[in-house]
């Protein structure tokens, strides 16, 4: 058996053997090259990555699903929602990787919500598009008509339409819009020259955007206000600090948004595109309401002289408000336990994983489980997880997960039918200790967007587990989460 | 001009499609060979939309980035798709196939006690073998935070790493409850 660590951890690629190459990759390649291409921002490789984070962000909020049961008092809105916030749900998000475990939720004293009410929020919807770009691209100073960006690259859904704008100047600085029924609207700006005038200059206190002169009249709305920096932000001077807070308060001002801005956190990055690595400042921030954070963030870069580079982030302004009574952590855990226990109580099959040998027994037998099509989606179900605690036989790790004896031979991904099943979910204690309430983004079914309460749980190891924060009376949820997925 | 860009994206993918593969079939396993096409095409496809913004330093990264949105779009497509179909049943979400395909538990509990991110980037690192570098462009994030995330990573990993014999520890976490 392997006991080093870091030699299970890559014996137990999944890939480890795999080489694939497309049976008709000549094919897919006449078929890609006759998809349009998009006409190029022509901004430097490592903006573009930046700017391809905040376009993937803005889309990372789609899963799960609730709704408020009818019964609620007449000064609540009666909604069906969809959940859009992948962090409403209790698996921490982000990540593309997930592992297969039951987290069992426990807490070592009485956490305490920090109110017994608290507010939802209704989202202003965003109007025409078109519009709605032309706004941002005037907060940001580009004078050009937003062009329909029809083939936009990130358009990720086939149920709900979204529209891609996108305006750039003569100086080659841009403004992208996207806007769904579920996200709501999501801007990023990209600036690619270091020669064109510097859209926000350091020591602007206010955040006011130079060169643009009086492009956008100045706006009653709340302004924005900076918290204080987290503990794991990173050590950076103040000056970075004043630079990158003042560019993000600017954009939070000229765009008109309804938040203050919470939690920053501060990196410094050197590019090295050019022929002289370069230095750049990011800055997330998160976004909060009333001061309860929420899902949203925004995203931005400066250069060392505080221009803008890029940044991106949601178009969020609030309109009415609805306060909600809230359910004790206590009870919310208890869901949280249940939602991960009901994942694997389901009688389900899968098909084998591809080092696996072909037989796992449990406490209930051995259970045939032929082999899925193993399509992308769904993904196949679980086998059954006998109930209690079941003994299992796990076979050598050593041998099954690409050791140098293997003791079966390793599946091809669809080999048809085989006699397999799965042991129950390992388990993994989460001791809780520590309790805040943030608001994360929810779909009414009438397109309106909400920002609604979530307990955020911290534990003891520094992540969050989030889940909605409404009492259980008044809000229904479908234990429907994204694992890894956003 | 337009012959070059299309002699860039038939190297490109000449060159990448086996670590595309490679980093979908891990995130996705088991895939079919015919939704791993499919995925594969989805992916060139954006590239090839972005052909004239593939960085030349990090081409590999980048395109693994596209894979990831890619692939991250197909997962929320199908949640999505499956809440409208089970609006109100309390149906339970099957972990996504990459949960499952670790056999080994062990492997398995360590890799849940990371964080989401830490997890990324070890095995982006691990798995993938990815650079610090290409890892900072693939996840949006700095390399220098790449490297404590990937150290910090590993550093957990190990301490939570426990070679026991499985049967033995699943029985005893399964007496806990």
């Amino acid at each position: 058996m392997i006991v080093n660590p870091h030699d299970r951890l890559t014996a137990a690629d999944p890939a480890s053997d795999y080489s694939h190459h497309p049976r008709d990759f000549d094919g897919i390649i006449e078929r890609v090259l006759k998809q349009p291409r998009l006409r190029s921002n022509r901004v430097p490789a490592g903006y573009k990555v930046r700017w391809l984070s905040g376009v993937g962000i803005s889309g990372a909020l789609m899963t799960g699903l609730i709704s408020l049961m009818t019964i609620a008092a007449p000064s609540m809105p009666l909604l069906s929602l969809s959940a859009i916030g992948a962090r409403s749900q209790i698996a921490p998000s982000h990540g593309s990787v997930a592992v297969w475990a039951q987290y069992e939720f426990i807490t070592t004293g009485d956490l305490q919500s920090p109110a017994s009410q608290s507010s939802a929020y209704e989202l202003s919807s965003p109007q025409d598009p078109r519009v709605e770009a032309q706004t941002v691209a005037d907060a940001f100073g580009i004078t050009a008509a937003p062009i329909d960006n029809a083939t936009n690259a990130n358009a990720n859904t086939s149920t709900d339409s979204e529209a891609s704008w996108i305006a750039t100047d003569a100086t080659g600085r841009s403004v992208t819009y996207n806007q769904s029924a579920a996200n709501g609207g999501y801007w990023s700006f990209t600036s690619t020259a270091p020669a064109s005038p510097p859209l926000i200059m350091p020591g602007e206190p206010t955040g006011a955007i130079a060169g643009i002169g009086n492009a956008v009249a100045p706006v009653a709305r709340p302004p924005a206000t900076i918290g204080e920096p987290t503990a794991n932000a990173q050590r950076v001077s103040p000056h970075v600090e004043d630079l990158v807070t003042s560019a993000a308060t600017g954009i939070v001002r000229r765009l008109a948004m309804t938040v203050t801005l919470t939690q920053p956190e501060i990196g410094v990055m050197t590019m090295t595109d050019g022929s002289t690595p370069t230095v750049q400042y990011t800055g997330q921030f998160t976004l909060a309401v009333d001061g309860i954070s929420t899902d949203q963030n925004l995203f931005l870069t400066v250069d060392a002289n505080g221009s803008l580079l890029n940044a991106s982030g949601p178009l969020l302004m609030t309109g009415s408000a609805v306060t909600y009574p809230l359910r004790s952590p206590a009870d919310a855990i208890t869901a949280m336990n249940v939602q991960e226990k009901s994942r694997f109580d389901t009688t389900k099959v899968m098909s084998p994983p591809r080092h696996q040998s072909s037989t796992i027994t449990t406490s209930g037998g051995t259970v045939p489980v032929p082999s899925t099509s193993g399509g992308l989606v769904p993904p196949p179900p679980l086998a059954p997880s006998a109930t209690g605690p079941p003994p299992v036989n796990i076979p050598d790790p050593s041998g099954s997960v690409g050791g140098s004896a293997p003791s079966a031979p390793a599946l091809p991904p669809n080999s048809g039918p085989t006699s397999s099943v799965l042991p129950g979910p390992p388990i993994v204690s989460v001791t809780l200790t520590g309790v805040s309430i943030v608001l994360g983004t929810y779909q009414a079914s009438s397109g309106i967007r909400w920002l609604i309460p979530v307990f955020r749980f911290t534990s003891d190891d520094g992540r969050a587990w989030n889940i909605e924060a409404i009492s259980s009376s008044l809000i229904q949820i479908s234990p429907s989460f994204c694992r890894g997925c956003g | 001009m337009k012959r070059e860009q299309e002699n860039k994206l038939r190297r490109l993918a000449t060159e990448n499609v086996g670590a595309l593969s490679s980093y979908l079939q891990r995130r996705m396993h088991p895939l079919s060979t015919s939704d791993l096409d499919d995925i594969v095409e989805e992916t060139l496809i954006v590239i090839w939309r972005r052909i004239d913004d593939v960085p030349v330093d990090a081409e590999r990264a980048w395109m693994i980035g596209v894979a990831r949105n890619v692939l991250r779009n197909a997962k929320r497509s199908w949640y999505r798709r499956r809440a409208m179909e089970k609006t109100l049943s309390p149906s339970a979400l099957s972990p996504s196939a990459e949960d499952i395909v670790l056999a080994d538990e062990a492997v398995t509990i360590a890799l849940a006690s990371l964080s989401a991110v830490d997890r990324e980037v070890l095995l982006l690192k691990v798995w993938d073998g990815c650079s610090n570098a290409e890892i900072a462009a693939i996840v949006m994030m700095p390399e220098t935070s790449v490297a404590v995330r990937v150290s910090r990573a590993q550093a957990h990993f190990r301490e939570a790493f426990q070679p026991l014999d499985p049967v033995v520890k699943f029985e005893e976490r399964s007496g806990q409850k």
